[in-house]
Formats: structure tokens, sequence, C-alpha cells
């Protein structure tokens, strides 16, 4: 279990799916704030502006989106000095072999398919804890 | 009188009987004569045929399995000495059509023969036609189906768990984010119908626009009102450029309005940020409207794709990708044309004509 509380950055053009996704991490305890971006270049305008917490952050983001799609926004992650070592866990409808190699590629900490049926997100959170509980967990560079 | 334009291919070592046989079947058509199955099949590697006939004298069977490996569906007649079960049974496994006996080569059999043969070989070739285009339309259904049925699921799941959360002891403020996000995600289903059911009418012919004089200005001006809100969320710039005076176009305008929302639509999206400009370009008979924008453009492979009903390029981008091609169905039923091209400095222009008013 993370000792510490963390931090989520939720990229998604679903305000549902964020809602959902908040009130579920909520339940689950040990997330301190979730931020929500609408899409990948609110999400880079966010992760550039200082406001989120510079340490304990994690980025958990869809893939189809309007504007920079998910994988568009990794490639930006990757390429800003200041946000390359950010952990980003995907959170995707995209069961496509291409995009999960893609984002894999991209160094994704992880790749989940968005539940279809089932109505609990334990598993993606189950992740998420084991993830950073790891010692391999670096906080993100303060921007 | 068979046909004039067949095409017929002959081996035969003895082309003489033959031809007297065509020729009083009153054969007009094109007649090549082979003299060896080797001549045979270079002459069918060089050209195609209606119809091919092979005389059972020449190694026949080694012919006709190669004419078949050439076309599957050629037909092959076989001119026979004899008249077996064994003669018959040889010849239709190697591959024949029909075969006629020697002794039948009388003008009259070969005339029947060839008429029933190159009929039974049209027919075929129809419905082989009618099958793969049956084959290939459920296939395009089949894939209608399978992303419609996600962009449709996808929400409903939401919804789903909104409703979980709903029954819940929520604070009032999130309780009402939630009613109000569901209200949302329920009409993006509910467009998404919509627009199936615009395509399924555009299939058919049966979109119903009735174009009547409207300044085509007024139009990109709403239009351009309409998404206002829209291009300042995602900080991009909206402009227009038109002409001061009235510029009269013959349009529905209701659908032309939801040519011009999906096209800034569009646009919107694939700028990101930068600046999409509306142009109303008048000619003679015809009125030129483009969204051009300053993003980053159409892949070369992609934009012959545009318009391709769910086509989104390479990167999904949310939504049914059924916009350009409902902009295109509608614009055709107006008479008009939409293109989509890169312009060399900006992005993309995506263009349609509309007739001008008297």
């Amino acid at each position: 279990m993370a000792a510490t509380p963390f931090h989520i950055l939720i990229v998604d053009d679903d305000e549902l799916a964020i809602l959902n996704l908040e009130q579920a991490l909520r339940h689950a305890g040990h997330v301190a704030t979730t931020t929500a971006a609408s899409g990948g270049i609110h999400a880079l305008q966010l992760l550039r502006s200082g406001r989120l917490p510079g340490e304990r952050l994690l980025v958990l983001t869809d893939l189809n989106m309007p504007g920079m799609s998910g994988l568009e926004l990794l490639i930006e992650i990757r390429a800003d000095p200041a946000l390359s070592d950010l952990p980003v866990v995907v959170l995707t409808a995209s069961a496509i072999d291409a995009d999960r190699a893609a984002a894999f590629k991209l160094h994704t900490a992880g790749y989940f398919i968005k539940p279809g049926t089932g109505l609990h997100f334990q598993e993606v959170i189950d992740f998420l804890y084991a993830y950073l509980s790891t010692s391999s967990f670096q906080p993100a560079r303060a921007p | 009188m068979i046909d004039r334009e067949l095409r017929l291919l002959v081996a035969s070592d003895d082309d003489a009987a033959m031809r007297s046989g065509l020729s009083g079947a009153g054969f007009t058509g094109i007649v090549i004569e082979a003299r060896s199955a080797a001549a045979a099949l270079a002459a069918m590697d060089a050209d195609a045929f209606d119809c091919v006939l092979i005389d059972d004298r020449m190694p026949a069977v080694e012919l006709i399995r190669a004419v078949r490996d050439r076309s599957a569906a050629v037909p092959i007649v076989v001119v026979a000495d004899a008249d077996d079960r064994s003669t018959e049974q040889r010849l239709v496994d190697a591959g024949a059509t029909d075969w006629l006996l020697r002794a039948e080569l009388t003008s009259n059999q070969v005339s029947r023969r060839l008429r029933h043969v190159l009929r039974v070989a049209r027919a075929e070739a129809v419905s082989a036609a009618a099958l793969a285009l049956a084959r290939d339309a459920t296939r395009a259904r089949d894939e209608i189906l399978a992303i419609v049925a996600h962009d449709l699921r996808a929400p409903l799941h939401s919804v789903r768990l909104a409703c979980t959360e709903l029954a819940t002891d929520l604070p009032f403020e999130l309780a009402a984010r939630y009613v109000g996000a569901i209200a949302r995600a329920a009409k993006r289903g509910d467009d998404l119908i919509g627009e199936l059911l615009e395509i399924v009418k555009i299939d058919n012919h049966a979109l119903r626009v009735e174009p009547r004089p409207v300044d085509i200005r007024a139009l990109v001006r709403r239009a351009c009102a309409d998404h206002e809100l829209i291009a300042k969320s995602t900080e991009t710039r909206l402009e227009s450029s038109m002409p001061d005076e009235p510029i009269r176009v013959l349009a529905d305008p209701e659908w032309i309005a939801r040519v011009l929302a999906n096209l800034i639509g569009n646009a919107l999206v694939h700028a990101r940020g930068a600046a999409v400009e509306l142009e109303v370009v008048p000619a003679v008979d015809t009125v030129t409207i483009a969204v051009v924008d300053d993003g980053r453009g159409i892949a070369a492979d992609e934009l012959p794709h545009v318009f391709d009903r769910f086509w989104q390029g390479r990167v999904r981008r949310g939504g049914a990708g059924l916009g350009l091609a409902i902009a295109k169905g509608i614009v055709e039923a107006h008479h008009g044309t939409i293109t989509a091209a890169n312009v060399p400095g900006r992005g993309a222009r995506f263009e349609f004509t509309l007739q001008r008013a008297a």
C-alpha cells in the first residue's frame, strides 16, 4: 500500500467518465487530489502551469479524444524534459493492439481497457496502488 | 447469329472441321485459332476470351486445367469423340463447362451449345458480382454495427455507473453535476442515432432538401456565432471573409447549417487552437464556401477517405466520424460538390459549392 497519498490528473473528454473515476478513486482512498482535464491540450496546459503538485503525481488518460489524443499527449509528455519522467497510465475503450503497443513504446506505466460491463474500477485502482508503492516510482520533477 | 462481339479461342490441330462448324453457326465474332496447347495458353495470356473450344484429340485434360488456372470463369467447351460416362467424367473433373460430340459438330449443335454456355457464364458472372457486392455490404454493415455498439455502449455504461452513485447519499452539488452529465451523455447517444438515420436516408436518396434562395452570408454568420463559445473554449480564432453584397444561393437553410456546423466542428477539433477561417467565394453559376484551418492538415494517405463514414484518421478522436459523410450527402442532395485538400503553409481546406440563385 502506498503510505503517502498521491495526486491524479484524469484526462478524458467524457465528463461522466471523469465523474465516475473521481468517485471510484475517492471511495478507494489514498488519493489526495484528483484534477480533471477534458483533453490532451488541456492536460498539457495544467501540467505546465505549475498548479499541479510536483510530487506523487500520476496521469490517467483516455486515448480517443478530440484535438489531442492520449497517444499524442504521451508523445508531448515524453518530449518535454520537465515532464518526461511523469508516470502515465492509459485507461481507454480501445482494445486495439496497435494502440497498446504504441502506448507501451511511449513508456506508459499501465494500459487498461475501460470496463465494459463491470461496475467498478478495482483492477485499475489496485494497479495504481501497487505501482505507486514500488520504489521505482519516481516523483515527477516540478515544472 | 450468336454475337458479333464475342472472342472465341479454338484449340485444335484440325482447324478445318472446327472452322466450318463455327462459320455454319453464323459465328461472326473474333476467332483465334491455336494449333497446340502452348499456343492456346499463350493466346490466353495475351488476351481475354468469352469462350474456349478445345479439341479432345489434343491433350485436352492438361489444357483444360491450364486454362482453368488462368480463368475460373471462362466457359470451356470440349469437342470429344466418344459419348460415354468416363469421357464426361474426365472432362468435367478437369474443369470443362460442357462438351459436344465430334459427330454432332454441325452448325446447329455448335451454335446451340455456345449460346447456352455463354448464357450460363454470363449468369454466373452476374451472380458472382452480386454475391461480392452483398458480402461487401454485409461487412460494411458489421463494421458500422461494431462502432455504433461501442459508441453507444460507452456512454450507457457511464450512465449506469453514475446511477449507482446517484443512488447513494451524494452531496447536492455532485448529484447535480451527475444529472447534468447524464443528460449530456443521453443527448450524445440520441445525436448518434439521429446521424445514423440521416446516413440511411442519404444512402436511400431519401434525404429531403428544399432549396430556396437565401443569402449564404447569413448562414455563415450564424454558424460562426453558434461556434463562438466552443472556439473560445479551445482558444481558437474563428473568422470569416465574405463579399459585402448579398450572395444568394439555392439552399435548404437547415441542412446547409448542418454542413457548416459539421465542417466548423471538424476544423475546431483538428486545428488545436490554430485559426479557423470561413470564406465565401462567388463564381458565375456557383458559390464556393470554404472552411480553412491552420492545423496540421490531413495526411496524404488519409485524404481520399475523409468523407468515408466512421473515418477518423489514424487516431480516433472521439465522436462517431459521421459528420463529414453527412455533410457530403447533404451537399450532393443540393447538386453541389464537396472536397478536402491541404493548403501549403496552412492546414486543411474543406470546400463545397452551391448553385447561385437567380
